[in-house]
């Protein structure tokens, strides 16, 4: 039964990403820094870290679940979200057997993932013609930004989530 | 390990599969939502209002003791303005018994420019910042639809792209494309209005892309403003989209663009309204023996109100 948090803590993640946004202080909101929430990989290189590892796969689903309805809620693109985040949470499994289980490893495995993401997305996005970013805008103007924003958020959520997942494997 | 090599490589191959079908799916079939995404659309967004709700209440509290310090000031200032209004709220109510009376005149019910409005608040902004979109808490219960427009006390903002029970998605113009122009002209006091299509946003300039169509009158100058016209078949006519700033023959030197500053504030959008105009709105693009009637209609109340007062 307590497995059945986690899908409800990845759908406020989601719904918490729009909210979180719009009540950024318009000096930020439309400068030319774009501040993307990435919180569901965030949560979701937590869950792949410290629970599921016998079924790998489970958390490529719940990514690729809940990246469909990042689609469906907040763009107007289907299966872009759906394809980039189940692939990301794979790229994380994949580090994730390279390197150690500690902090400063993992905040390098959030910083690679974000990068595989961000810059699938800009390239998806770009085919299709709906971004028109030159790279090193993007690096510059969304991804820096970005990363250090995720990053602070992972740090908060690292410590309470790995408690929170501990608690939900508990064999009773 | 090559087993499983093999199987996250299948995997990934079906995702690419899925995507690719999804892209189009979405590339094509713009017009309604399915109800599987509906259901997503009003649970998140119910979420999202039940948060929204009392985070504004805080973030407001704090504003509100920001206002209190300059209350004093603010309120002699509109003691004065509130002279002057009382004297144009006497003026308006004359005007608008002269308007319906002269309308009744000529058999004019529904003017092009006439629409019911519903007021919504903003609870979500989309954070994938390629597209510049808004989710507000009013929906198909409360009587929004596709396609209607969504302004601000200052101007147009957007489009209602899509809409579930609780909830709509509004476009903002600052994520125009080619499929959704709009139809708009620069209002003259003579009657040669002029009139283009916004096509889209210069993100480098920021600012609106309006093409000119027909510049048979008076040529076009900068400072002038910009209003959605009912040509288009969703929107009311004369509602405000900008002033322009800057005016360049386009690429091929056949017509000219004229860059728009957007009269609304896109950043900083908290409270909306939607316009749902009360002439009939075209249902369907692809059925022109329908469309025809509604249209021509329309083409002669625009001319004909701005032409009388012209003369």
């Amino acid at each position: 039964m307590r497995h059945a948090l986690i899908p409800i803590l990845l759908l406020f993640l989601l719904a918490f990403e729009g909210v979180a946004i719009e009540l950024l202080p318009a000096a930020v909101k439309f400068s030319d820094v774009y501040l993307v929430p990435q919180w569901l990989l965030m949560f979701l290189i937590l869950l792949t870290t410290f629970s599921y590892t016998k079924y790998p796969i489970i958390p490529i689903i719940y990514g690729a679940l809940f990246g469909l309805m990042t689609d469906i809620v907040y763009t107007s693109m289907l299966g872009v979200y759906m394809f980039v985040l189940g692939f990301t949470v794979y790229i994380a499994q994949l580090l994730n057997r390279m390197l150690q289980n500690n902090l400063v490893m993992m905040l390098v495995i959030a910083t690679c993932c974000l990068f595989v993401l961000e810059t699938s997305l800009v390239m998806i996005y770009s085919f299709l013609g709906i971004s028109t970013m030159p790279f090193g805008q993007f690096i510059i103007y969304r991804f820096l930004p970005s990363w250090i924003a995720n990053l602070i958020f992972f740090l908060v959520i690292y410590h309470p989530t790995r408690k929170l997942l501990a608690w939900i494997d508990v064999k009773k | 390990m090559s087993f499983f090599k093999r199987k996250s490589l299948f995997v990934i191959l079906i995702g690419i599969i899925l995507l690719v079908t999804l892209v189009g799916y979405s590339l094509t079939n713009k017009n309604d939502v399915s109800t599987a995404e509906k259901f997503i659309m009003d649970t998140v967004g119910w979420l999202q209002n039940i948060t929204f709700q009392p985070i504004t209440f805080v973030t407001n509290f704090f504003d509100n003791l920001d206002d209190i310090k300059k209350t004093y000031e603010e309120n002699k200032i509109l003691r004065e303005k509130l002279v002057e209004y009382k004297t144009l709220v006497y003026e308006v109510q004359e005007l608008k018994k002269e308007n319906e009376s002269l309308r009744q005149m000529i058999d004019l019910i529904d003017s092009p420019r006439d629409y019911d409005a519903i007021l919504a608040t903003v609870i979500a902004r989309s954070p994938e910042r390629w597209f510049e979109q808004i989710i507000i808490n009013q929906g198909k219960l409360h009587g929004i639809e596709k396609n209607m427009a969504v302004i601000t006390g200052e101007g147009l903002i957007g489009q209602v792209t899509s809409v579930s029970n609780l909830t709509s998605t509004v476009q903002l113009i600052s994520n125009f494309d080619q499929l959704n122009r709009i139809s708009a002209y620069v209002p003259r006091s003579k009657g040669d209005n002029v009139f283009g299509l916004v096509e889209g946003y210069d993100r480098s300039r920021g600012m609106l892309i309006f093409r000119i169509i027909d510049e048979s009158g008076a040529k076009v100058k900068e400072e002038e403003i910009v209003v959605t016209s009912s040509l288009g078949g969703h929107f009311p006519s004369g509602l405000m989209i900008g002033t322009i700033k800057e005016i360049t023959p386009d690429q091929y030197g056949l017509t000219k663009i004229a860059y728009v500053e957007p009269a609304a504030n896109l950043n900083d959008i908290q409270e909306v309204i939607v316009v749902n105009r009360k002439l009939d709105v075209i249902k369907d693009v692809e059925e022109p023996a329908v469309e025809e009637d509604p249209e021509a209609n329309e083409e002669e109340m625009l001319i004909k109100p701005e032409g009388e007062t012209g003369s």
